[in-house]
């Protein structure tokens, strides 16, 4: 086994996909790279993510087991080449670098950090008067809007006398008939003259046919109202 | 080798940074040292060396607590350098409203400000202005002796 995944790496494209296929691939993975048998900064990061997506994409059976394991490859072989990172900052030596420079060498002081965050400012005597005449108003305010919110409005309700008026409108009708002894609502509105007179009007008439003293026949909605006696 | 370490001036080095008033324990937690009296004996020097200087800043006490201040008539002429008020707007009007009308119930403040009354309220007792007393379902609220001496004020 061990001998499969040598010859893989030995080939000039690593084969990341059958290569994670052995069960060992891992420990085989970072001897291979200790041993110098594999650069991880020959193998392109990029080409991995790439045939990962290709195997998804090829996949019939959902099996990601194998995929997974190549996302686990690629991680193991950043931190591989993370680690080959020299990371000690390269000392220079300004006075020798100075002295090839045209420029002149100035030494400069570190820069230091100077504390002072701005400090919370102390409330004064008169910011609590201000803040007292606040809170008077307000007081205020909510004392006048309670007062006005407990007032009594006076609710004027005018008495009408319902059995007068349907007489009053039966008569109307009564005087209005024509030949065929028929009234039309629009006619008997007009001749009524009333303050609100659709309603004035309209209100007795459903009285009067509730208690069957008139008909009112509206063959069509919204259209006319013929209304007859009964 | 680290420079002598001099507890005067870091005591004035704390007062000077910290956003509140310290007390003599905080100091004693900075600077290291456990002689009580040590420490509050430096801070009283510090307090004299500032009252004698005679400058912009002083060192003030509050309830047995320390902090820099500035001395009128410069304080309200820099005042917007500052961060903001120690007091937050809304909390400052009940703490107003308190120190006219003392012992008032809490329920009254939430009639008058709102629901808001009960954080405000929780700001003013942590910062130690107003202190509460269980009473029926609600609380009575008082201004300290702090709030007395922060605004050297008597209450009605």
């Amino acid at each position: 086994m061990r001998e499969t995944a040598t010859s893989m790496v030995s080939v000039n494209r690593f084969d990341i996909e059958s290569f994670v296929k052995e069960a060992t691939w891992k420990d085989i993975l970072v001897d291979l790279v200790k041993k110098n048998e594999l650069n991880p900064w020959e193998i392109d990061i990029i080409d991995i993510v790439g045939k990962y997506v290709d195997v998804v994409k090829r996949m019939k059976v959902l099996d990601l087991r194998v995929p997974a394991n190549i996302i686990l490859a690629s991680a193991i072989l950043l931190r591989l080449k993370s680690d080959m990172l020299e990371l000690e900052e390269r000392v220079v030596d300004e006075s020798a670098a100075a002295e090839n420079s045209t420029r002149p060498y100035i030494p400069v002081d570190g820069l230091s950090m100077r504390l002072r965050l701005p400090p919370k400012r102390r409330v004064s005597l008169n910011e609590l008067i201000g803040a007292l005449e606040d809170a008077m108003k307000l007081k205020e305010y909510r004392e006048e809007k309670i007062a006005s919110d407990a007032r009594i409005v006076p609710m004027i309700f005018t008495r009408v006398d319902v059995e007068a008026e349907v007489e009053t409108v039966y008569s109307l009708v009564q005087k209005n008939l024509d030949a065929s002894k028929m009234v039309t609502f629009s006619a008997l509105c007009s001749i009524a003259k009333r303050d609100d007179t659709l309603l004035d009007v309209f209100i007795p008439l459903l009285f009067l046919a509730n208690k069957n003293r008139i008909l009112l026949i509206q063959e069509a909605f919204f259209g006319e109202i013929v209304i007859a006696l009964n | 080798m680290e420079e002598q370490i001099d507890y005067k001036k870091l005591i004035e080095a704390a007062l000077f940074m910290s956003p509140s008033a310290l007390g003599t324990q905080d100091l004693c937690n900075i600077t290291g040292m456990a002689s009580f009296g040590h420490v509050e004996e430096l801070v009283k020097k510090l307090v004299a060396e500032y009252k004698e200087r005679n400058g912009a800043m002083e060192i003030i006490e509050i309830d047995k607590k320390y902090m820099f201040s500035l001395r009128e008539p410069y304080a309200s002429r820099v005042s917007r350098f500052a961060s903001g008020p120690d007091i937050g707007k809304g909390s400052l009007r009940i703490l107003a409203y308190v120190s006219k009308n003392n012992n008032v119930m809490q329920s009254e403040l939430v009639k008058l400000f709102g629901e808001s009354t009960y954080e405000h309220m929780k700001e003013l007792v942590e910062k130690g202005f107003v202190e509460r007393k269980k009473q029926g379902r609600s609380r009575r609220i008082s201004v300290t002796n702090k709030f007395k001496e922060y605004f050297n004020v008597g209450v009605q």
